[in-house]
């Protein structure tokens, strides 16, 4: 297992390939200049920045650096989840932020005390941050669609809700047409490309490990586990959302608060 | 009227029902008894028969099961055959949806509905099965069902209503008792 270490100056040789951008932009008059200086401005450092910090928490090597780094992901991912939707409710962020943290939490948890249960200490950066990284980052996936289309769904939906709501309905009866296409939505994406890995393109991660070294039949093996995993943290975290926003749109008294969800905001 | 349903929440004041207030999980219960009609009638997709069957599917409504028996008679009331059953409800007019909203919802034989202008966006002929119905549910137990009937027609209230209460931009403006007409 060898890989080709990287110089600085090989960097800026690939760097210098935003020249080709820049000449289709002046010679279409695309006006994209600015922005195209911005785009890889915005790449290097960005991607410099998170190579400090996990150079720096790889070699501290410690739980609580891992822990602490794996919770700002979290965060982050639960608070862009909300930031995808084009319809959402008041208090969607925490709804958010709990059901990626469920989910991803439990499935990367029995990623690295179950199926790498040999990895010594458990929280090794190497494996920690990257599997709970893909994981947070599908479920994020899920949790954004599945919140997206129950809004949009009970939106649109009101007057038959409350038509089965008037005959007795409890809350969960009235939502559950609902419920079931937003889970539904949340899923597809994740299936979808289980069906098509490895045909279509090479995943990412698989094709990382080919770069460095490894054999493929280990780099197969590896991306067979993550399909699982982010498949297992999609299907909790689209779950998960989906039942703490129908509990909020929702009161006890199995009333719908249509007047909670936020109508059209445009895409970010 | 849908803070009577219970579908909103009220800003002050209660709402007593058999001299207790209704909450939590025992609103549904509630709402089987006491059933608030849309003005105009959401019907969900599928055979107008699908839509009698779904009060049943809710567990409020488990003890009890949907009888073809019980829904005849009231098609024969309103000039409908049983193949009105197999309709798909997509293809009902405005007047039709109501009139099976309405079935769906005496069908439960409840005994309170809550009625906001039912009649509203149909035309006479609709308008007069509609009352009939209503008419028809009250008269099987005269002394234990009652209906709250919001109209703008001053001589629907005067047939359908025994009393009446006039509301004007949120006010109560006025009450007036009248004997109805003809008691059946």
């Amino acid at each position: 297992m060898k890989y080709h270490e990287l110089l600085l100056f090989d960097v800026g040789l690939a760097a210098a390939l935003i020249v080709i951008n820049a000449v289709i932009s002046i010679a279409l008059g695309l006006k994209l200049g600015r922005l195209l200086v911005l785009a890889a401005v915005r790449t290097i450092l960005q991607l410099l920045l998170i190579g400090m910090v996990l150079e720096s928490v790889f070699s501290l090597n410690k739980w609580y650096a891992v822990l602490g780094l794996l919770l700002v992901m979290t965060i982050v991912a639960g608070i862009s989840a909300v930031g995808r939707t084009e319809r959402c409710y008041r208090g969607a962020y925490i709804d958010s932020v709990i059901a990626v943290s469920c989910s991803s939490w439990i499935v990367a948890a029995y990623a690295l005390l179950a199926i790498f249960r040999d990895i010594q200490p458990w929280y090794q950066p190497q494996y920690a941050i990257p599997l709970t990284g893909m994981i947070l980052g599908n479920s994020l996936n899920g949790v954004s669609l599945g919140m997206n289309r129950l809004s949009e769904q009970l939106a649109t939906q009101r007057d038959q809700v409350e038509a089965m709501l008037t005959l007795g309905a409890t809350r969960w009866e009235a939502a559950r047409s609902s419920v079931r296409q937003a889970v539904h939505t949340g899923m597809t994406p994740i299936i979808n490309s289980m069906m098509v890995v490895g045909i279509v393109s090479l995943p990412g991660m698989m094709t990382g490990q080919l770069l460095s070294g490894v054999s493929p039949w280990q780099a197969v093996r590896y991306q067979i586990i993550i399909m699982f995993l982010i498949a297992a943290a999609t299907a909790l975290g689209t779950v998960c959302v989906v039942l703490l926003s129908c509990r909020r749109l929702f009161n006890a008294d199995h009333q719908f608060l249509a007047a909670l969800i936020e109508k059209d905001r445009g895409r970010r | 009227m849908r803070a009577l349903a219970n579908l909103d929440s009220i800003d002050a004041g209660k709402i007593l029902w058999r001299s207790e207030t209704i909450q939590g999980n025992a609103i549904p219960h509630f709402r089987q008894q006491a059933i608030y009609l849309q003005q105009s009638a959401t019907l969900i997709d599928g055979t107008v028969e699908e839509n009698l069957r779904l009060p049943f599917t809710f567990r409020s409504h488990h003890q009890r099961e949907y009888s073809r028996q019980t829904i005849l008679p009231l098609l024969a009331q309103v000039n409908r055959t049983e193949s009105f059953l197999d309709r798909s409800s997509r293809e009902l007019s405005g007047g039709e949806a109501q009139i099976v909203a309405l079935i769906r919802a005496v069908q439960l034989e409840p005994s309170l509905l809550l009625l906001d202008e039912p009649t509203a966006a149909l035309d006479e002929e609709s308008t007069l099965m509609v009352e009939e119905l209503i008419d028809r549910w009250f008269a099987e137990l005269p002394t234990k069902r009652a209906f709250v009937w919001v109209s703008h027609n001053k001589e629907q209230v005067a047939s359908v209503a025994n009393q009446v209460v006039t509301m004007n931009q949120g006010q109560l403006t006025g009450e007036v008792n009248q004997s109805r007409e003809q008691l059946p």
